[in-house]
């Protein structure tokens, strides 16, 4: 599926244009709310693109593991991950509306609006089998009919609010909104989206962080295997070394047979420590989402109920997310 | 949920981390067919509660997170100890059913 980013630069640009012309303080709140909410759900879909990563690198290394280590390997198993892999993608592709849905508050011309309803259209096609016509009222009302019935996500339960009626209640509101200008409308159009994405998140955070966790220990045990097989380059085996040789700017030459020796006998215990440190990354990087999303549902839920922000909240910040992110991107 | 699901990662692990070890401890066919099994199922029970939702809520839930990882104890104790290999399958079998247990409370989401 063809993936759309709203552009935050592009985004902002068009906030600042809608704050001009609205000219009042819910205005500027409700702008500053989408431009945070455009942010959060951009992250959000990259965060769910690495853990579907994550996943997929798995099943690469239960391979392995049946091929080094004799570990059986079912179809049952594969099964699972798949599964597990595709719910990570449609919560990515379900990020990925949330962001196109949060920037269109900035639109202020038919045109646009009926664009970036096809763009939703197309960004929620695999899980729809929409058809929207790119038309703004036709497109809100196949979407919304579409988004009721969408298959595959499996939040019915355990979550205040169904996600995908809610987003279809965000993009009817949203173009009540477009047609009417009224103030506080663009909070009302997605209290209840912010919400059930927040409340989703918190719920199946402890998921997220063990499936991560999983896949960095099943990942240490096969690079363990090879290095007591002796299958790690020289080169590998002495970036152990760099703690002690770093701050001096020093390398190793030709390595003996003796420290080959060490550092093989050194380097399980440190691919252990590694794979802990790069969860517990991940774990950092859940909290602050889960921080943000938090931040952003009772920012729209304030908003709505037409309590001015006070602060205008600033773009949430997403160092951890993207320094995670970072290292499972293939 | 957390807790149940660490519990799962947690047996899974412990068996995996050991395989290699337990693998070549198993004198017969059956025994390396039955501790196949026995990873395999542990694997099916962890990532069939990622694909569900655990209510953490549900008292038969805690009491059989609190079985496992009392019985995650006794087992590697047992891996440890070095006891015969029909021993320590007997224990992980034990762990792995309370685990399938588990796994088989979890309800869709």
């Amino acid at each position: 599926m063809r993936r759309v980013r709203a552009n935050p630069l592009a985004v902002a640009a068009l906030l600042a244009v809608c704050a001009v012309q609205t000219g009042c303080t819910h205005g500027k709140d409700a702008v500053a709310l989408a431009q945070q909410m455009t942010a959060t759900a951009n992250e959000l879909s990259t965060y769910y693109g690495a853990l579907a990563q994550c996943v997929n690198s798995e099943l690469g290394v239960l391979e392995l593991e049946q091929a080094l280590n004799h570990e059986p390997l079912d179809a049952e198993n594969v099964a699972q991950l798949q599964a597990v892999m595709q719910a990570f993608q449609q919560r990515q592709q379900m990020a990925d509306a949330l962001a196109t849905l949060a920037s269109m508050q900035a639109f202020q011309q038919r045109q646009q609006m009926a664009d970036a309803l096809a763009t939703l259209a197309s960004q929620l096609t695999t899980l729809t089998g929409s058809t929207a016509p790119a038309s703004v009222g036709a497109s809100v009302n196949t979407l919304a009919s579409d988004m009721t019935g969408l298959k595959g996500l499996p939040l019915s339960s355990g979550t205040a609010t169904a996600i995908p009626g809610a987003m279809s209640q965000s993009a009817q509101g949203l173009m009540q909104w477009w047609q009417t200008r009224k103030e506080r409308g663009f909070a009302r159009s997605f209290a209840k989206t912010a919400d059930a994405m927040s409340s989703l998140f918190a719920r199946e955070k402890p998921v997220y962080d063990s499936v991560v966790d999983t896949y960095d220990r099943e990942a240490a045990s096969v690079a363990i295997v090879l290095v007591k097989g002796g299958q790690i380059s020289d080169d590998s085996l002495t970036a152990e070394l760099a703690p002690a040789l770093k701050p001096f700017g020093l390398s190793t030459g030709s390595m003996t047979a003796a420290l080959r020796q060490q550092l093989q006998a050194a380097a399980p215990e440190l691919l252990r420590r590694q794979a802990a440190q790069l969860s517990q990354q991940e774990q950092t990087a859940s909290a602050a989402l889960a921080s943000n999303l938090t931040a952003v549902s009772q920012q729209t839920a304030q908003l709505a109920a037409g309590k001015p922000l006070g602060k205008v909240p600033a773009p949430a910040s997403m160092t951890a997310v993207d320094a995670w992110t970072k290292t499972v991107q293939p | 949920m957390g807790d149940a699901l660490k519990a799962l990662e947690e047996q899974y692990f412990l068996i995996n981390d050991n395989y290699g070890s337990l693998f070549g401890q198993c004198a017969t066919d059956d025994q390396k067919a039955q501790l196949q099994k026995l990873l395999t199922t542990a694997r099916t029970n962890y990532w069939s509660a990622i694909n569900k939702v655990l209510h953490d809520d549900d008292p038969e839930v805690q009491s059989l997170t609190s079985q496992l990882n009392t019985l995650k104890l006794t087992l590697q104790a047992t891996i440890d100890s070095g006891q015969n290999i029909a021993a320590v399958l007997g224990a992980i079998a034990q762990a792995v059913g309370v685990g399938t247990q588990l796994a088989g409370l979890a309800i869709s989401l």
